[in-house]
């Protein structure tokens, strides 16, 4: 994404129909109403122009529907995650809330000041200094200049690109050119935060420092609405979460539900897709979600053991794409899988269950000594863990006559922190007198562990036992 | 619109227009000094041609005019021909030229036109106070009637703000505008009394010569300026009345047709 900023304050919106109404109720900050929004593709800029002068109905476009009858309603104080496939329609519908785009019926109300981080950067002059453009969009989020000379050494401290602050901006590297962008809009102490990814751009210092300046504002009672792929900051900021698809609205619930939700459709395509689709909006039609809907936060049971079933479950799309298969001397590894304690196989995998690892291999020619193995591999290509029964001479299998068919399993308890990993799989023997690896499958299977509201490992593997507690000693 | 929208755009305008000046010399050793010095060699180049190379005269009256005097009759021209030639010609390519503040942020459209202006207004100031430092030095004396040019120029500026929204909005939409405004901003410069006086021509013609924005403000100038006339009034009301309409107009037309520009940028 290309970074840049945009920003308001509700009171600048000249070009848009901003609604205010004088009974709106204190403890809203967002109002959205029945939103719908309806690209118009023209094939000649002129065809607009005509479009509006045309007394007619005549139509000069087609149409593409991003965005179908969104609803929802922000409390004042509350904190909303946005979550949806590429092209679901979240960005467009941060927009219209910002009011950047009108949309095609609808409204929207809000109160308070908003400042929008949905792309960094936008008034940027590259040709003048890190200085006078915080200074002018500072301005267009509409400070005065009085108020950005209060905040100017604020700004410069939370960017901290050093004395890079009076040199022309296009000679900032993209990291010190966000930095400053985001300095300049969280510096309007906004009553309304509304973020659009762009915190997936700095290194990881910076992140912690936005996320921190994001919780400072959660504190002081601000609003935020936040957009993100990143399932766990979903899971660590938000109260409430809101599950976009194919521009409509499938879900509102928990973080925890719908983050789960969301996972499942993320892998999907086509029809499989349609099918989780359908499940999930006949889930959010149930009672129990309208329920959620009133700020009734608390889950009840029916939802809670749904969600239990979510963290461990099949995907059926979710299949290694970057399989890779060695030449086979002699045998070949079939059906890698991975059972879950009651035997169906799965692919979301739940931290501390027990699973088992499950392949065959059928032989083509005799072999002696013959082991099997198998090895957990990260998304990066960590090598974190294996089993093998070619070290133990009980394990090992004599003689195998070609045409045999044999199937391994490795038992194992799923002690992964949430993230993406792989399994390899191998099987070796003795040909001829020399050992040699008879067929390897490389990322056979991938699976992934389910993210938790509640996580107290970190790095890779977890080692911890129960909950970490803490001491007063004085 | 409420006074704080007024308050938050005239801060806009403020800082972008003085971002907008700057721009224009950032990076040039004399810098702003630029301002006074384009001006200056303006009067050179025309003095040296137009009283050397080519002969002309200014109308039928020989007598009256030096030629130094010719220089100053044409500046006046020139300098408000340029300023709208700026306005207008830039107005038609500024909405696209600046996407990033129709999409991206939230930002007062309306004001890029103004800001266009109001940077091209400050090359105009200089370049009239230029002007009336050189017609005190040639004439001896200064007219009393230069303190009725704002009078003179406040409609022909709100006038050339009008058009500039006018162009901004159809430049959007009809990409070839610019096409057709270069050759008729042009013509602008040989059909009106730029280069010659109104009077050189036959009054048959006097009427369409004054459908040119440019034809008020340029004569009625030079009368304040040079000749230490009263501007015709008459002039000069009916000319106001057209400015106050077409600012208006422009103004209505760029706020009515601004929501359309999201979709084709």
């Amino acid at each position: 994404m290309s970074s840049n900023i945009t920003s308001k304050k509700s009171s600048i919106a000249s070009n848009v129909n901003f609604d205010l109404e004088t009974n709106f109720n204190n403890d809203i900050a967002i109002t959205v109403n029945d939103i719908s929004k309806i690209f118009t593709i023209y094939k000649n800029p002129s065809d607009r122009l005509k479009q509006m002068l045309w007394p007619g109905k005549r139509k000069f476009y087609k149409e593409f529907r991003a965005l179908k009858n969104i609803s929802f309603s922000v409390g004042r104080g509350e904190t909303i995650g946005i979550l949806g496939r590429n092209g679901s329609g979240k960005s467009t519908l941060l927009q219209i809330i910002c009011q950047t785009l009108t949309s095609s019926s609808g409204n929207v109300k809000i109160r308070g000041r908003v400042a929008a981080l949905l792309e960094l950067g936008a008034g940027f002059n590259p040709e003048f200094t890190g200085r006078e453009n915080v200074y002018l969009n500072a301005t267009i989020l509409g400070m005065s200049r009085k108020e950005i000379n209060a905040r100017f050494e604020s700004i410069k401290d939370f960017a901290d690109i050093g004395d890079f602050i009076d040199r022309p901006v296009k000679t900032y590297s993209s990291g010190m050119y966000v930095r400053l962008a985001f300095a300049t809009a969280i510096s309007t102490d906004p009553d309304i935060l509304i973020v659009d990814e762009a915190l997936s751009v700095g290194d990881e210092a910076f992140q912690r420092k936005c996320f921190a300046r994001i919780e400072q504002i959660q504190k002081r009672g601000g609003t935020i609405l936040f957009v993100s792929h990143s399932t766990s900051s979903i899971l660590q900021l938000c109260s409430r979460a809101i599950l976009l698809d194919g521009g409509e609205q499938i879900l509102e619930g928990t973080p925890k539900l719908v983050v789960s939700h969301y996972q499942r459709l993320i892998n999907l395509k086509g029809d499989e897709a349609e099918e989780v689709r359908s499940e999930i909006i006949a889930l959010g039609n149930s009672k129990e979600i309208i329920s959620l809907n009133n700020k009734n936060i608390k889950m009840n049971d029916y939802l809670q053991k749904d969600t239990d079933i979510l963290l461990e479950h099949y995907i059926p799309g979710f299949v290694s794409e970057s399989l890779v298969s060695y030449e086979s001397q002699g045998a070949t590894i079939s059906m890698p899988r991975i059972l879950n304690s009651s035997g169906d196989v799965v692919n979301v995998l739940k931290m501390g269950n027990k699973y088992r690892y499950i392949y065959s291999v059928n032989f083509n020619i005799s072999a002696q000594k013959v082991g099997f193995g198998m090895l957990i591999k990260t998304l990066g290509g960590l090598e974190i863990a294996g089993g093998t029964t070619s070290r133990t001479n009980s394990l090992l299998i004599e003689n195998v006559f070609s045409g045999s068919h044999i199937e391994v399993s490795f038992p194992f308890v799923c002690n992964l922190v949430p993230g993406t990993y792989f399994f390899n799989s191998g099987v070796s023997g003795e040909v001829k007198g020399s050992r040699l690896f008879l067929h390897r499958l490389l990322d056979a299977v991938i699976f992934k562990v389910s993210i938790e509201p509640e996580i107290y490992a970190t790095g890779v593997v977890n080692i911890l036992e129960g909950t970490p507690s803490t001491i007063r000693l004085n | 619109m409420t006074p704080i929208d007024i308050r938050q755009m005239s801060r806009i305008i403020f800082q972008m227009s003085s971002r907008a000046i700057q721009e224009r010399y950032r990076g040039s050793i004399l810098g702003v000094l630029w301002t006074i010095l384009t001006p200056i060699f303006m009067l050179a180049v025309y003095t040296f041609i137009f009283t050397k190379v080519f002969t002309v005269r200014w109308g039928q009256d020989v007598s009256d005019v030096g030629t130094l005097q010719f220089s100053a009759l044409l500046f006046v021209g020139l300098s408000l021909y340029s300023f709208l030639n700026e306005v207008v010609l830039q107005g038609g390519s500024i909405i696209i030229a600046n996407s990033n503040y129709v999409k991206k942020v939230v930002f007062p459209l309306t004001t890029l036109p103004v800001i266009l202006t109001i940077s091209a207004l400050f090359q105009l100031t200089v370049s009239l106070f230029v002007l009336i430092a050189f017609q005190g030095f040639i004439s001896q004396k200064l007219e009393l009637t230069i303190f009725i040019a704002p009078l003179i120029l406040l409609p022909f500026i709100f006038l050339v703000l009008g058009v500039s929204w006018i162009v901004a909005s159809l430049g959007t939409f009809i990409r070839d505008l610019n096409q057709i405004l270069t050759p008729i901003i042009t013509a602008l410069l040989f059909l009106g009394p730029i280069l010659y006086p109104i009077e050189s021509l036959p009054e048959q013609i006097h009427f369409f010569l004054y459908l040119s924005p440019l034809t008020v403000p340029v004569e009625q100038l030079r009368e304040v300026i040079i000749w230490g006339n009263h501007p015709n009034w008459s002039h000069l009301c009916l000319y106001t009345l057209a400015s106050v309409g077409t600012f208006f107009l422009g103004n209505i037309w760029f706020r009515k047709t601004q929501k359309g520009f999201a979709d084709v940028l």
